[in-house]
């Protein structure tokens, strides 16, 4: 990987990533001053629920809102400024260097082209590789995604083939590009439990192959604990707490990521009432005093009220954004 | 106790146009092939497996919305049957479904208030509480607060408009409630919201359930029992302790083994799990002899040539596998 003088390992880098839709002429803000690092090779978890910026930053990362949004901070891919990047600049990396999948395959695929050449047009666009030199490709793609029979299957159109095949096909038009960072947008939420597992374990095989980043986005706890590294957690367009993933599911601190890991029933144990989070989460765009989660947390306070509590480290590489007191 | 639900044998097959390569030379889905089962009084079944493998068909058999191709549902002893007649109207008030998707489920063109009252001016033409009053003594019931009433789905949260998808279900007090994936559309935190409103209201109104869903932690939580699916078969059923602790079935094994367990290592991706080779096959053209057998890494010669009979495996426990047959009658048939 081609590296200049900015710390190696890093590989994107977002600084007070702050995203605002016009709306009825009026601003609203949905996601408030996001940062977080990305190092190469690293697989990163965010989950959070509906709503709270965990997709639209990686929309705005790879420059795909449309004109009513207006983007601020600041946004480094290996070393180089993303946000304000022409469309002709930005094509370069999009969908080649940073890739990205999303939730369901079969509205991403276009219905009316065979499988193999919609995977060939990312190589044609991409890598250049045309003809036989691109089939052989296609082959090799279909192979390391798993795909059974694959050149039969390069035949096929989308709608022959089942979701979790589709999911496959979707990887490996990623991958086509050879991209260092791949975003993973609920990967796996449109698909069955068991194809659930099989498509985690390829996504998790192929990052460790090829060296590539890889964010998981999901709203589902489990999914992000079985193959991310870090994980962040997102509460109505901000982060609120980042850890290692055995820690934040041993130790997390946030009352938020605390009642999310409540929130799930126990297989294992019988329990006879679920916690919940009391309320729902606040609407885009609505101004909230202090604490965005003020209103449904247990442990508020009069400060959290007053002013907004910021990203701070409480141990090696664990942040939290909470002022209460932590837990021992 | 008596069972308020009962299926016999319940067939549904669909025709299919057999045009292009998949289906060519076959024609039949059997989406639902020979079914029995019975939920008890005040008792919650769930019915679990993956998509196509048949439980929305069942859904739709049991509250009698489309014919059985053969087979019988009997509701509170009276057979169900999907005849547009005097009877079959008669019984839909005591029989109400809640849907996954509860935007697709409401009308958006009527309030949430219109939307509960709209059973009881069906229904209950002749109620001696107004329809009004008696729908938003249902909606606060089901935690929805005076000032939604007026609201349109569009302008509610998922949580609150499943809440009133709820409250028009319950609203005719019905003594069944089919879900089928009640919570699979809503946020975590937000689940465990309508789990528990569903426990209470079971409790309260002395609901029979059929529980669709592909959640087994969620089945786990709220079923008394369990009936897994595949292919439109049951191969698994019994008490929800009983089979999700000690499955027998290897799809039951799997499925459980796919349950991600936050705070297990996640190195749990390439360890100790069982993750099924390929998919579930496409119904219109169901394997031979066990229908599960491509995909079982315990599959003999046997299982590809004849299908496994239900055994009884303990106290209302009952699997469809040879591996049990064997087991427990010696030889094989």
């Amino acid at each position: 990987m081609t590296s200049s003088a900015v710390d190696s390992s890093t590989l994107l880098d977002i600084r007070e990533l702050r995203i605002a839709f016009e709306h009825r002429g009026r601003s609203l803000e949905v996601l408030h001053g996001v940062s977080l690092r990305i190092a190469a090779g690293e697989s990163v978890g965010l989950v959070g629920e509906s709503g709270c910026g965990k997709s639209i930053t990686w929309l705005s990362v790879l420059g795909l809102l449309g004109k009513h949004t207006h983007v601020t901070g600041s946004v480094q891919f290996q070393g180089r400024e993303l946000l304000g990047l022409s469309d002709t600049a930005l094509s370069q990396i999009r969908g080649r260097k940073i890739a990205m999948i999303f939730q369901d395959p079969s509205s991403s695929l276009n219905p009316a082209q065979r499988i193999g050449s919609q995977i060939a047009e990312s190589l044609a666009l991409h890598r250049g590789l045309r003809g036989a030199q691109a089939n052989a490709e296609i082959l090799e793609l279909l192979d390391h995604v798993e795909i059974p029979d694959a050149k039969r299957r390069m035949n096929a159109y989308p709608h022959e083939l089942s979701g979790g095949m589709n999911q496959r096909v979707m990887i490996a038009m990623a991958l086509a590009g050879q991209p260092d960072l791949l975003i993973a947008d609920e990967p796996t939420t449109a698909l069955d439990a068991t194809v659930q597992a099989q498509i985690l374990v390829l996504l998790d095989t192929i990052r460790r192959e090829t060296g590539m980043a890889l964010v998981t986005i999901s709203h589902d706890l489990g999914v992000i604990s079985e193959i991310s590294d870090r994980v962040l957690v997102m509460y109505a367009g901000s982060i609120v707490e980042s850890a290692p993933s055995q820690t934040l599911f041993s130790q997390a601190q946030h009352p938020y990521s605390l009642g999310l890991l409540a929130a799930m029933p126990a297989f294992d144990v019988e329990v006879h009432r679920l916690t919940t989070i009391r309320g729902s989460i606040p609407q885009a765009g609505q101004l909230i005093q202090g604490c965005s989660f003020v209103a449904r947390c247990d442990f508020a306070q009069d400060n959290c009220r007053h002013s907004a509590p910021a990203l701070r480290t409480i141990a090696v590489g664990h942040e939290l954004a909470c002022t209460r007191k932590l837990a021992a | 106790m008596t069972a308020l639900l009962k299926v016999h044998n319940l067939h549904r097959h669909f025709a299919v146009e057999g045009k292009n390569e998949w289906l060519a030379g076959k024609s039949i889905l059997r989406a639902v092939d020979g079914v029995t089962l019975s939920v008890q009084r005040g008792k919650t079944l769930g019915l679990v497996g993956e998509s196509g493998c048949g439980k929305s068909t069942m859904a739709k058999l049991v509250l009698g919305l489309i014919p059985a191709t053969a087979g019988t549902v009997e509701f509170d002893g009276k057979p169900v049957t999907a005849k547009r007649n005097q009877a079959w109207r008669a019984a839909r008030r005591h029989m109400q479904m809640v849907y996954q998707d509860p935007l697709g489920a409401l009308d958006r063109r009527l309030t949430a208030l219109e939307q509960v009252t709209e059973p009881l001016l069906i229904h209950d033409k002749q109620g001696e509480i107004k329809p009004t009053v008696a729908a938003k003594t249902m909606m606060r019931a089901v935690g929805l607060t005076d000032n939604l009433f007026e609201r349109y789905p569009h302008e509610l949260s998922g949580g609150q408009r499943q809440r009133v998808v709820l409250a028009r279900a319950l609203v005719l007090k019905p003594s069944l409630l089919v879900c089928d994936e009640p919570i699979s559309a809503l946020d975590v935190s937000v689940q465990a919201q309508v789990i528990n409103l569903l426990d209470d209201l079971r409790q309260q109104m002395n609901l029979t359930m059929l529980f669709i869903s592909h959640d087994l932690r969620v089945v786990r939580h709220i079923c008394d029992e369990v009936a897994v699916m595949y292919l439109g078969r049951i191969i698994e059923q019994g008490y929800a302790k009983d089979v999700l602790s000690h499955p027998a079935h290897p799809y039951t094994q799997a499925l459980i083994s796919a349950i991600s367990t936050p705070g297990m290592k996640h190195t749990k991706v390439s360890s100790g799990r069982i993750i099924l080779k390929g998919e579930p096959p496409n119904p219109v053209d169901v394997p031979t002899g066990c229908s599960f057998h491509p995909r079982c890494a315990l599959a003999t010669a046997h299982c590809k040539t004849s299908a496994p009979v239900v055994t009884r495996i303990g106290d209302g426990h009952t699997v469809s596998c040879h591996l049990h047959t064997m087991i427990h009658h010696g030889a094989s048939s």
